[in-house]
Order: C-alpha cells, then structure tokens, then sequence
C-alpha cells in the first residue's frame, strides 16, 4: 500500500496502522544509516512479530486463568490432606475380639503419647515434677533431664488413657504436647491371655488368637465387626479360678485346663497357669509365657480308658472280661507293677476304677503293636492338631518311631507317648460323643456347617467305657471329682516326668480328664498340674485323685448351671447299672 | 427494532444467561463445598463417637469383669455359685417337680 500526496496526511491516529501494516511515514526522512541493532528494533515487521507473540502471551495466560477457573468451578477439588493425627494406626484396624456371646475380649481404643518440645519448656525440673504428680510411673529426674536437652521431640509417656491425657493438659505447661495413638487392649487382664495373645508395637499380631486370625482380624475391622470366639468367658473364668487355687494349694510350677463342647468341638475355655497380662506382654516372666495347654506331657492313666476302648472295639475281650493283675508283669528287661497292688482277678471296670498297670499292659499285650497306634492315631492323639487358622495353638505330640512290645505296653498306661491337654480333652470327648471324634477349634462353626468327625471307636464300645469311668468316680480313684447331681466321669491320671536316661521320681504330672453329664454326655473337660507338691491335708500326697480330681468336681459344681445341665440325682443309676462287674467265669487275656 | 439493535439485545441477553449460570453454578457449587465440608465434619464426629465407644466397651468390660462381679456379689450381696441341689426343673404347668426319694435324700446330704 502507498501513500497519495493528494491525501490529508496521516494523523497520530495512524502511526500504529501505518506500523502495524508496514508503511513507512511519508513525511518523515529516511533514517540514518542505522547500527544492525537499532535497524532490528525499528523494523515494522519484527516490531509486528513482537505484538503478535505478545497478544499470544496474554492469550495463553488467559486461557490458562479461565481454564483453571472453569476447572475450580465446575469440578470437586481434591480431598483435602488428612492431618497426621486423624490418620489410622494400623492397630485402629484390627477389629475387636469377643467370646460366644458377645463378651468384649480385646479393642482397639485410642490412646495418647505426652511428648515435650523441650525448647519451649520454661523449668525442665518444675514441668518434671508436675508430669510425676499425674503420672506416678514417670521417673522424675531422668525426664527433667531429658527436658533440659533443648531437643525438638522429647517423649514423656505412651499409652495415655483420655482422662490422664486431660490430666496433663490441665497442668497448662509450656512445651508439652499429644499425639494420638491406637492402642490394643485386653479390659479383663489376663483372664484367656494365653488363648487371646498379643500384638506388637505397630499393631500385628505376635501370638495366640491375634496372630493366627491376624488376617481376619484386620478384613474384619474394616468392616467395623467383631471376631468371635468359641469362648465362653463365664467358663473361662471358671476354669482360670479354679486352676489357679489348686495349682496355689499344691505349689505347682504350672498347670493346663480345658472345656470342650465334644459334640461341635468347640473349645469353651483353654487355660494356662500362670497367667500373664497381655496389656504388658513384657513384663511377663518365663514361666507364665509358656502356654501349657499346648505343650506335650506324658499324661499317664488318663490313657488307660483308651487302652480298655481299644481292646473291647478291636473284640479282644468283652465287656465282661476279667483280667488277673495279682503280680507284676515282665515286659522285656521291665517289670510293670502296680501302685496299688490289688487281688486276684479283676473286671475291666475295676482296672480302670483302680488305675491297673497290669491290667492296662496285659490289654495291650494282647493285640498287635499297630493295633494301638492307628487306634490311638484314630483319636488324634499322634498327629499335631491346631485350634485354629496359621497354626494356633500347635500341639504337636510326642511318640515313639517304633512299636515295640513295651512301648505298646508303656502306651497303654500314658507313658512313651506324649499329648497336650487340649488333644486329651479332645480324645475324651469322642467316648462322649458315642465313639465320633470331633476336630477341637477356636472358631465358631458357622451356621449348617459340618465340623471334621471321624469315628475313633463304635458307639457300643463308648458307651461301655463311659460306664467305666463313672465308676472311677463313683467306687474308684476319682471319687474327689463327683460333682453330685452332674454325673462326672472320668479317669485319673499320676504320670512321673521324663528325663534323659529315665523319669524322675519326685516330679509328677497329675491330671483328671472328665466328661458329663453321663445320661448325656456332652462337655469334655481337664485340669492337669504340672509338679504339683504334697500338703498336710493330703498326707503329703500330690498324686491326680487328691488334686486333679476334687478340681474337676468344683469346676463341674461351677459350669454345670451356666451351661444349662439339669442336675440329676438318680439318672446315673441305669448307666452303672448296665456294667458287669466280677464276672469269674470269664476268660482272661492273659 | 432494526436488526442491528435485536442482533445486539441478543447478545447482551445472551451475555446476562452466561453470567446468570455461572453465578448459579458458582452458587451449587459453593453449597456443595459446604455439604462436603458438613459430611466429612460428620464423618470425624461418626469416627469420634466410635472411638468414645470402643472406649466405653473396654472400660464397660473392664468394670463388669467376672472377678469383679464375684467379689461385689459375695462381699456386697453374699452371694455364692449356685449349687445342684438349690436347682429343680419346672414343668410346663408350673409346679415344682420334687426329686425322687433317694435323689432328695442325696441332695439334703450336700446340702451346706
């Protein structure tokens, strides 16, 4: 475009035209020769490419401040950070622990740790001394030691209950501060300690129920409901209170204890003595860490019931058997004698109402070794059995490789091999559940769900070794354990504790395996003390039929009404009746 | 009105429906923010709540622990476990069944 002289000439108004379109003012002279540099700037094309990358500038920054606008206005912002505090510990996740009815076993609640900024702490002594005023545990000059070091973080006290957390903050000191912490906790202290367990610092479970159901308690605790237990804590209760007088009466090193509903298998009480506290799980000493209801013992005569069962389901001898147990009986380079000696011939009844070794040996010495292990292998008695999922409360029994004759004979009377308590109990529970053996577990059956069950004996059988041992209470060693009215039955058992090269005579293991009510039985129960001593009261004795056995009887007396078994005073009557006793003309397996 | 001046009433028309819903836009959105900040408000409370009664469980569990209840019932109310003789079984017509002459007998004898 050029410029006609006829024209007005151009007005200010279209320097920035004649600029921007490239035409050069007619009335000004030519410039100068320029430098390259000013030729640059003053050239209209390069001054237009300017503008233009301008104007794009601001475009793109206006587009973006829109863009943003439109975004904030028209979508959700982001969820704000979660403040530390509000964050969950991983123990907040663990769902509670409760017993069959509810019963809160274990929680998680939130706790508080006191920490100090101690550069803000105007009197490390003063605020010293005042935190120890609230919290007697704290160690009032090496914390104001600690507050006089100036550091950022000094921590005061972990585990805060809200009200000593409010107790602190009431003080109104400069520098002391809280965080919120998740804590686990066991309000009934260590009553089912051993069964519940523990977790560690950061909230995982290290033992017992808190370890072996740690998945299910976390996928639960999400979903804010509660894990429950075959427990029953009025039973438990029970069982602990009754362990721990018999084993502080005999001066135990420790003892066991358990319930089991024999026809589910459902554990209702599992006890270990002593007990621990599992809100302070390191304050516990060595002895009550041990959890001696899953731990291996040779139980001794509480295994004779097993031996009669098998000789009468195997038909080796009848119900009506007798068996001479006059004299000791030679097993290899051993001689098997009695405790109590007793005359002539006796009833299978009667062997086991006094606790025959002879009787119990020649049994077994008249069936093939292999005959009693798989038979005692039927029981569970030879194989591990755990409570629960991850192997909770693993007892894995103790048995020889080989069966010779006088393992078979030992066997047979409870030594050589080598079970837990709840394997025992579980065993007793079969003759109580007509022969049926039912896997022992923590976790409630759910609703139509079939237990595992396998037949360990026929039915006939139980219920003939169920008489036997009613009359070990009613006419033998196990008269302490009648609770009257609830028709118990069991057997004794006074087993010397192996060492190497032999057992040790002056260290016993008694126990008292039960089951009732026998018109219906249903609950399978053990009390065993591990070392029990003598007292006056007892002569000096610690053998099973003057401790084991009146403990069963008070636990009995206790769990009977609270498990809703109608006592009964006379329906044991046909059961005893129906059992044969001294029948001389039968034949002895000798 | 000439075309040009409805062309413009248009847009200026147009131009007040843009502002009007992006001041109603702005608005939702603004009491949306509110009802978030509301439920997340009531989300900590709800977890609060929960935390208070986890709390008052344990601390519930804790005061009616069975040793406890033993020792407040024997100390205060002289209470003992219930014993099988104190027991007998009621029939649907509400009478008092009697035990059995030996059965009564057995239970007077362990009786305290």
């Amino acid at each position: 475009m050029t410029h006609d002289p006829g024209d007005p000439p151009p007005g200010p108004q279209d320097a920035v035209w004649a600029v921007w379109s490239g035409v050069r003012d007619p009335y000004r002279p030519p410039p100068a020769a320029p430098a390259r540099a000013f030729a640059l700037e003053s050239d209209p094309v390069f001054t237009r490419s300017r503008i233009t990358a301008l104007i794009a500038v601001f475009v793109l920054i206006f587009a973006a401040l829109g863009g943003r606008a439109a975004q904030v206005v028209l979508t959700r912002d982001p969820a704000p950070p979660q403040l530390a505090r509000e964050t969950p510990a991983p123990a907040a996740q663990r769902a509670d622990i409760v017993d069959r009815n509810g019963q809160l076993l274990a929680a998680t609640i939130t706790a508080y740790t006191a920490y100090a900024d101690a550069r803000q702490v105007w009197d490390p002594d003063a605020t010293a001394a005042a935190l120890a005023a609230v919290i007697p545990a704290l160690d009032r000059d090496q914390l104001a030691g600690r507050l006089a070091s100036k550091r950022a973080y000094v921590p005061i006290r972990r585990g805060l209950t809200p009200r000593q957390m409010q107790a602190v903050f009431d003080l109104g000191l400069a520098g002391v501060a809280f965080e919120e912490e998740a804590r686990r906790v066991y309000p009934l202290g260590p009553l089912a300690a051993h069964v519940l367990g523990y977790v560690d610092y950061s909230g995982r479970g290290v033992r017992g129920v808190e370890r072996a159901f740690d998945g299910a308690i976390r996928a639960q605790g999400g979903a804010n409901e509660p894990v429950k237990l075959t427990l029953d804590l009025r039973i438990q209760f029970a069982l602990e209170a009754e362990l721990a007088a018999v084993a502080s009466e005999f001066q135990a090193k420790g003892g066991a204890g358990v319930v089991i509903d024999a026809r589910s298998g459902e554990v209702l009480a599992l006890a270990s003595w002593p007990a621990f506290d599992p809100n302070e799980p390191g304050d516990a000493d060595e002895a009550s860490a041990v959890n001696r209801a899953e731990q291996a013992y040779e139980m001794g005569s509480t295994f004779k019931p097993f031996t009669v069962a098998m000789a009468l389901d195997s038909g080796a001898v009848g119900a009506d058997a007798v068996i001479d147990v006059a004299t000791p009986l030679p097993v290899a380079d051993r001689l098997i004698r009695d405790a109590h000696p007793l005359d002539g011939v006796q009833t299978l009844a009667d062997v086991l109402a006094h606790s025959s070794n002879i009787g119990v040996a020649k049994l077994a010495l008249a069936l093939p070794p292999d005959v009693q292990r798989s038979f005692l292998a039927n029981l569970g008695l030879l194989e591990p059995v755990a409570l629960g999922p991850d192997n909770l409360l693993l007892s894995r029994p103790q048995a020889p490789r080989t069966w010779e004759p006088i393992t078979a004979a030992t066997v047979a009377y409870g030594h050589g091999v080598a079970v837990s308590p709840i394997q025992l109990a579980a065993a007793f529970g079969a003759i109580a559940n007509d022969g049926v053996l039912v896997a022992p577990t923590l976790a409630p059956r759910a609703p139509g769900s079939e237990p595992a069950r396998r037949r360990a004996m026929t039915a006939d059988t139980a219920h003939t070794v169920l008489g036997m041992l009613r009359r070990v209470v009613t006419d033998g060693t196990g008269t302490r354990a009648d609770a009257p009215g609830y028709g118990v039955a069991g057997k004794t058992g006074t087993a010397e504790v192996p060492i190497p090269g032999g057992y040790a005579k002056d260290r016993r293991v008694s126990s008292f395996a039960a089951v009732f009510p026998v018109w219906e039985p249903r609950y399978a129960l053990l009390v065993l003390l591990e070392e029990p001593q003598g007292v006056a009261e007892t002569g000096g004795e610690a053998s099973a039929a003057v401790t084991a056995a009146p403990s069963v009887g008070r636990l009995v007396d206790r769990i009977a009404p609270i498990l809703g078994v109608e006592p009964r005073f006379e329906a044991a009557a046909p059961v005893m009746a129906a059992l044969p006793v001294r029948q001389a003309s039968a034949k002895a397996p000798d | 009105m000439t075309r040009a001046s409805l062309m413009t009433f248009l847009k200026l028309a147009g131009f007040a429906v843009v502002v009007g819903l992006a001041v109603q836009l702005y608005r939702a959105k603004t009491a949306a923010e509110a009802q978030r900040a509301h439920i997340e408000a009531l989300h900590r409370d709800i977890a609060s709540e929960r935390r208070a009664l986890t709390a008052l469980r344990a601390e519930e569990a804790y005061q009616e622990r069975p040793a406890r209840l033993r020792e407040l019932a024997s100390e205060r109310l002289g209470m003992q476990p219930i014993q099988a003789y104190q027991l007998r079984a009621l029939p649907h017509d509400g009478a008092v069944s009697g035990a059995p002459a030996g059965g009564e007998a057995e239970a007077q004898e362990h009786a305290p």
